[in-house]
């Protein structure tokens, strides 16, 4: 079953010379994927995923998430529809400076109401998956990037999303905690059965998907399969990105 | 962990955040509740102008109540713009439109509810403080400490209403729905903007009809209150225009010049101009203020200051006994006067006959007898020729109508010789005096005339004789009838005096708001981006900038902020005061003293504001 299907989306910025920064893209993504999409910068990407994470409407063509279209629904609806069927990571982790990790974690439920018993048996499961216990009590500036990170994910999956999106979630980090974080990723995505959505411009990092999609210059150019190595993989990744005109990674 | 908690958590650990809002809002509430203590006092109702108090109290608190609701709106207005990141995050989550407004809500009444407690249990502590002060403006006895559950009542009613309208407003700021633009509100910059020599111009323009109304049209702007507010609203209006471009102007000239590049210059102008729009509306606004708490301080201590003169010129005798001819109870009246009065150093008497034309209210009176009350009073004496006169006002600054119609006498005669303009007789009584040279003022036609005799009295020290003056008035008090009056220069002066002591009391305490307010936003401006800053000098001591340049940087740019504002506050004070020069003769010593101790305050304020401003940018 397809948990997202885009079709024939346009994202045109109006302004003194208008810019179309998304042209005629048509994507689906099944449930349990784990998708990244990939292209030099200024392609379009971060504008794909904020279209189809309801932050920032398309001009044309549709989006449905879990067969609802989420700029049909009215703004309460709307907002229902964040909180339960979308996660949230970002490149700057995006956590509440004023709340502590815990309550960070919880503040979808939190928001959404959801009884306290609950509450704390979900963050034990995110908590213990990710790894995080520890840090519970702690504020957000008292602790590193690569925890910030996991918090974030903690709290983009604590609701169970139908659909995680991650907008560069290794940009901030150093090697050995992209490394952390992508796993977690994986681990999430088979484990829970998370559909994920990333955008990355690090092959190193989309290589841990099972499904690249390339785009350039707001149009879709080409997409690649895992297949069974890995290997092979980020070398097909590799090999797209020199014709984008992007950058190789170690390979560690 | 609920949605209250969150909340709740939200405001209480992002204390600093709002420490200065919290604090000014206390103050104003303060100076409230310390102005409904005295306006409830249940000795009000016993105690001799006690109406007056109550009224001016009242007042105050008016002018402090609308002066709350709209700095409150205003630091709401400029938290949601702080905020606008959190708030974005909040919804991306999934928190819904009334889930925002309610977060918005409760964040505006914790902070209200508590600052209103603290404001009532200071006011309650330091409220037998504040009875003293009234008692003291009022000169009064009584007026003990009482336990005040009326003013705590409506103190509590009207802030809590306050706050309850401005939370309930407040998230309706909230427009963008478009959460993209509110998650990168802290990294979207400002648009850099153009000076206009143009819009300048007409800003300036603005600015000027203000004094050219004001010299032109002084009638107009007098009775017309309209007017008086357009005249505000385009001095407001043009101050904003002239304002924004004038720091345009010069920042860009600086960028543009040759000599940009040498040294911190660079850092200083660029920090003040990324956040331009910002900084202005906040220097612009810290003027307003200041201006605010200048010309309240200033115009009514200058006021406080005259009253003696004023009075001597409405009443420029001490006392004067005002009586028709038919009045019988003449020399009873002025014997008791007399008694009274005969025994004060440097005491004068002198009688004053004049024949009033009662419809017009023209007063007649003698040559000599004119010079005997001019010699009392320290003016020049005149010497009329035959058929010659000389006009008096009647009123204190009315200078009186030249030509001479309702004439008892052959007004062929007559020409005018002086026009005098201080007035002799009790202001208001007559329209005008006409002096008549004695011959003249013999030959008189009486017939549509009637006499009266003005006795009027002087001696020194009047100012020192409130309570015998008192007592004055108990004695005649029932045996003045209306053929006749006593004008009380010691009774007006007290009146005045105790009045415009209060508003000077009343205008004291909204200085000290207004000057709050000030700082209240100068740090606010401060703490939005400290957190920025701090990366910025992090990196940039990394790359070698030493600590001497950081603190020049920081010295500049703070008194950029700070001082600006306030030397162009001095500046239109001094040019307003300029231009009503004519009410303030005299007072240039009081004017540059209080500007001093301006001064000394703002700069004090500055040095303390950059010594933790630094401190807290090197720590962590």
């Amino acid at each position: 079953m397809a948990i997202l299907e885009v079709n024939k989306m346009n994202k045109t910025y109006i302004g003194k010379v208008n810019y179309e920064a998304l042209k005629n893209i048509t994507l689906s993504v099944e449930e349990g994927e784990f998708v990244a999409i990939m292209g030099p910068s200024g392609s379009g990407k971060t504008t794909l995923l904020n279209c189809i994470s309801t932050i920032d409407a398309p001009t044309g063509g549709t989006i449905h998430i879990n067969k609802i279209s989420p700029y049909a629904l009215k703004e309460e609806e709307l907002a229902a529809f964040r909180r339960q069927q979308l996660g949230f990571v970002f490149q700057d982790f995006n956590l509440v400076h004023t709340l502590t990790v815990q309550e960070n974690i919880l503040l979808p439920l939190a928001l959404d109401r959801v009884a306290q018993d609950v509450m704390m048996e979900r963050l034990a499961k995110v908590t213990t998956i990710l790894g995080i216990q520890h840090l519970l009590t702690k504020r957000t500036f008292e602790i590193s990037g690569g925890q910030a990170q996991r918090v974030a994910i903690a709290r983009a999956i604590i609701h169970e999303p139908t659909l995680l999106l991650a907008d560069e979630p290794t940009g901030n980090l150093d090697t050995k905690s992209v490394k952390d974080v992508m796993q977690l990723f994986t681990t999430v995505n088979q484990d829970m059965n998370t559909t994920i959505l990333m955008v990355t411009h690090d092959a190193y990092v989309a290589s841990f998907c099972q499904r690249v999609v390339f785009i350039k210059d707001g149009e879709f150019y080409n997409e690649v399969y895992k297949g069974n190595n890995r290997q092979q993989f980020y070398q097909s990744i590799v090999d797209n990105l020199a014709f984008l005109g992007g950058v190789t990674h170690d390979f560690s | 962990m609920t949605f209250h908690d969150i909340v709740w958590k939200n405001v209480v650990r992002d204390k600093w955040t709002y420490i200065a809002y919290f604090l000014s809002s206390v103050f104003s509430i303060f100076i409230f509740f310390s102005f409904a203590v005295s306006m409830f006092h249940p000795d009000l109702a016993v105690i001799s102008n006690g109406s007056m108090l109550a009224i001016s109290m009242t007042v105050g608190a008016i002018l402090v109540y609308l002066f709350s609701f709209i700095f409150i709106t205003f630091s709401i207005m400029a938290f949601m713009h702080n905020k606008k990141k959190t708030l974005g995050l909040f919804m991306l989550i999934g928190a819904s439109k009334q889930q925002m407004h309610r977060m918005l809500f409760y964040e505006n009444i914790i902070i209200g509810v508590s600052a209103i407690v603290t404001a009532i249990v200071a006011g309650v502590i330091c409220s037998p403080l504040f009875l003293l002060l009234s008692r003291k403006v009022l000169q009064i006895d009584g007026f003990a400490f009482y336990m005040p559950f009326k003013a705590i009542g409506i103190t509590v009613l009207l802030f809590l209403t306050l706050f309850m309208i401005v939370a309930f407003i407040s998230p309706r700021m909230l427009r963008t729905t478009q959460i993209i633009q509110l998650v990168k509100g802290d990294k979207q910059g400002e648009k850099a903007a153009v000076f206009s020599r143009v819009k300048w111009l007409i800003g300036m323009g603005m600015l000027a009809c203000i004094p050219a109304t004001i010299v032109w049209l002084p009638q107009q702007i007098e009775e017309n209150t309209l007017m008086q507010l357009c005249l505000f609203l385009l001095f407001l209006g043009g101050l904003y225009v002239v304002f924004y471009q004038s720091i345009q102007g010069v920042l860009q000239r600086i960028r543009q010049s040759s000599s940009f590049m040498q040294g911190t210059r660079p850092l200083v102008v660029s920090n003040l101009m990324s956040d331009v729009r910002a900084n202005t509306k906040m220097m612009y606004l810290v003027t307003i203020l200041l201006l605010g708490a200048f010309f309240a301080i200033i115009i009514l201590y200058l006021f406080s200051t005259n009253v003696a003169k004023d009075t001597r010129s409405n009443y420029p005798f001490v006392y004067t006994y005002a009586s028709h001819v038919d009045n019988t109870h003449e020399q009873q009246h002025l014997t008791i006067i007399d008694d009274k009065l005969n025994q004060q150093p440097g005491f004068a008497k002198q009688e004053l006959a004049i024949l009033v034309e009662e419809d017009e209210r023209v007063g007649y009176i003698s040559n000599s007898q004119y010079n005997e009350a001019a010699t009392l009073l320290h003016m020049s004496p005149i010497n009329l020729q035959a058929s010659e006169v000389a006009i008096v006002a009647g009123n204190v600054g009315v200078i009186p109508q030249k030509d001479i119609e309702t004439q008892p006498l052959d007004k062929a005669l007559l020409a005018v010789k002086n026009v005098i303009e201080k007035n002799i007789t009790p202001t208001g009584y007559f329209s005008r005096l006409i002096v008549l040279q004695d011959e003249d003022y013999t030959k008189i036609n009486k017939a549509t005339l009637s006499a009266m005799t003005f006795t009027n009295y002087t001696f020194e020290n009047w100012t020192q004789f409130i309570e015998q003056d008192r007592a004055l008035n108990q004695v005649l008090q029932g045996n003045i009838y209306e053929r006749a009056s006593l004008f009380s220069a010691v009774g007006l002066y007290n009146t005045e005096r105790i009045s415009k002591n209060l508003a000077l009391y009343i205008g004291f305490m909204l200085a000290l708001i207004f000057i709050a307010a000030s700082l209240s936003m100068i740090y606010f401006r401060l703490i939005t981006h400290v957190d920025r800053e701090r990366q910025q000098f992090k990196s940039l001591c990394k790359m070698g900038l030493s600590l001497q340049q950081f603190h020049r940087i920081i010295n500049h740019q703070l008194a950029f902020l700070m001082l600006v504002p306030f030397v162009i506050a001095v500046m239109l004070v001094l040019l307003a005061l300029l231009l009503a020069q004519q009410l303030f003769t005299s007072s240039a010593v009081i004017i540059v003293g209080s500007i001093t101790l301006f001064a000394l305050l703002q700069l004090t304020g500055y040095l303390y504001v950059r010594k933790y401003y630094k401190k807290s940018l090197l720590t962590m």
